[in-house]
């Protein structure tokens, strides 16, 4: 007696993979500054840490390269969190000034998905630019 | 072909070879056999392994193979590194903790650089490394800082201002804490630090602090003394003037 297969019909790679994922879905064009508050004596401060590395990795930054990421280090014993403010022209369409995430209890891949669901939905799209054939010829002219 | 037929022995083909004739199987008395023979015997002697069904089900526990726990294996090599590790920690007066953001080997080689010049060491060890080298050591409380990627700086604590202005370039590198003369600082304190002037120049601010108050009670007494001297100075020189004019007018 044979049982039809249950179960998932692909194995997911990992959290490793879940956060390569995000991260190549990350998208600053709304972002006009990044700042990373985080103590570092606390105990929840990894993940922090860790999204910090991740996002300052050359590849995120050329999605806007006028984006700022500041990282501040505070020793108030403060729970660590993430601002990010958003460029005037999105912000005055959205009514958002800034996210700020309270990453204390958040880990890596959550702060990822967080960004990715605020910040990387309000990018504006990437305007394809097609040429011409005319406006070949008048290049050359 | 034939000249190695000479040379070389024919053996004949040895599928079958002539052990007994016709004589009885010594069975009850057997010699013993050659040194060689008995070596392969005990080497190919087969193990016989207990069943499973008759051993206690306690030692058929595999929970060890399953990979849940973890066995910590004895490194030598690691060892050597937690020891020239501590060996950092005591010999330097000044010890930072940079957080380490992405960094190329190309953005990070001049950095090395230019803390090299200034007699300041960039090393990285891994968190189980500085776990071993600071455990029971006065340099345990070190081991919270390293949970993601991070970098130590080993250097003298004048050279601090120094290491600020090379490590303002980098953004990627953030400092985090630092260890000054057995003493451990926030970044804050350490920014506060790099601003003191030079230990000779407090030295003498503090010798300048312990003799005003002499110099202040000395000058407060000789204070009244000094006003009349100037006021009688000032006044003979109004009499002085005071004769030119009458001189010229006569």
């Amino acid at each position: 007696m044979s049982i039809p297969y249950s179960g998932t019909f692909r194995r997911s790679g990992g959290v490793v993979s879940a956060i390569g994922k995000q991260l190549r879905a990350v998208n600053l064009k709304a972002a006009r500054r990044i700042t990373v508050k985080f103590d570092p004596f606390s105990d929840n401060v990894t993940h922090t840490r860790n999204f910090l590395h991740y996002i300052s990795s050359p590849k995120v930054a050329l999605t806007n390269p006028n984006c700022v990421l500041k990282t501040e280090i505070i020793c108030d014993r403060s729970e660590p969190t993430v601002d990010i403010s958003i460029i005037p022209s999105i912000a005055e369409s959205t009514n958002l000034k800034s996210v700020t995430l309270k990453s204390g209890n958040l880990t890596c891949l959550e702060i990822l998905q967080l960004l990715n669901k605020h910040i990387s939905a309000l990018a504006p799209p990437e305007q394809i630019v097609t040429h011409t054939k005319l406006d070949k010829k008048s290049k050359k002219k | 072909m034939t000249t190695i037929h000479k040379v070389l022995l024919q053996t004949p083909l040895t599928f079958t070879i002539a052990k007994r004739f016709r004589g009885k199987i010594n069975i009850q008395r057997p010699r013993k056999p050659h040194f060689e023979k008995q070596l392969l015997i005990d080497i190919t002697k087969p193990i016989y392994i207990p069943r499973n069904n008759s051993l206690p089900e306690y030692t058929l526990c595999d929970f060890e193979k399953s990979g849940f726990v973890k066995k910590d294996i004895d490194n030598p090599f690691e060892r050597i590194l937690a020891r020239e590790c501590l060996e950092w920690f005591n010999t330097s007066k000044m010890i930072v903790f940079l957080h380490m953001n992405s960094i190329s080997m190309e953005d990070k080689t001049p950095i090395f650089a230019a803390l090299k010049k200034n007699d300041m060491h960039l090393r990285t060890y891994g968190k189980k490394i500085v776990s071993m080298a600071t455990k029971g050591t006065r340099y345990e409380n070190v081991n919270q800082l390293f949970t993601s990627h991070q970098n130590i700086i080993f250097g003298q604590p004048n050279k601090v201002d120094k290491m600020f202005k090379i490590l303002k370039k980098t953004p990627q590198m953030v400092v985090m804490a630092g260890i000054i003369e057995d003493r451990m600082m926030s970044k804050n304190e350490l920014f506060e630090f790099s601003k003191l002037p030079n230990l000779d120049v407090a030295r003498s601010q503090l010798c300048a602090v312990l003799q005003s108050a002499g110099s202040c009670i000395v000058n407060q007494l000789n204070q009244n003394q000094q006003m009349l001297v100037s006021h009688l100075e000032k006044h003979i020189e109004l009499q002085k003037d005071q004769d030119k004019d009458k001189n010229i007018d006569s």
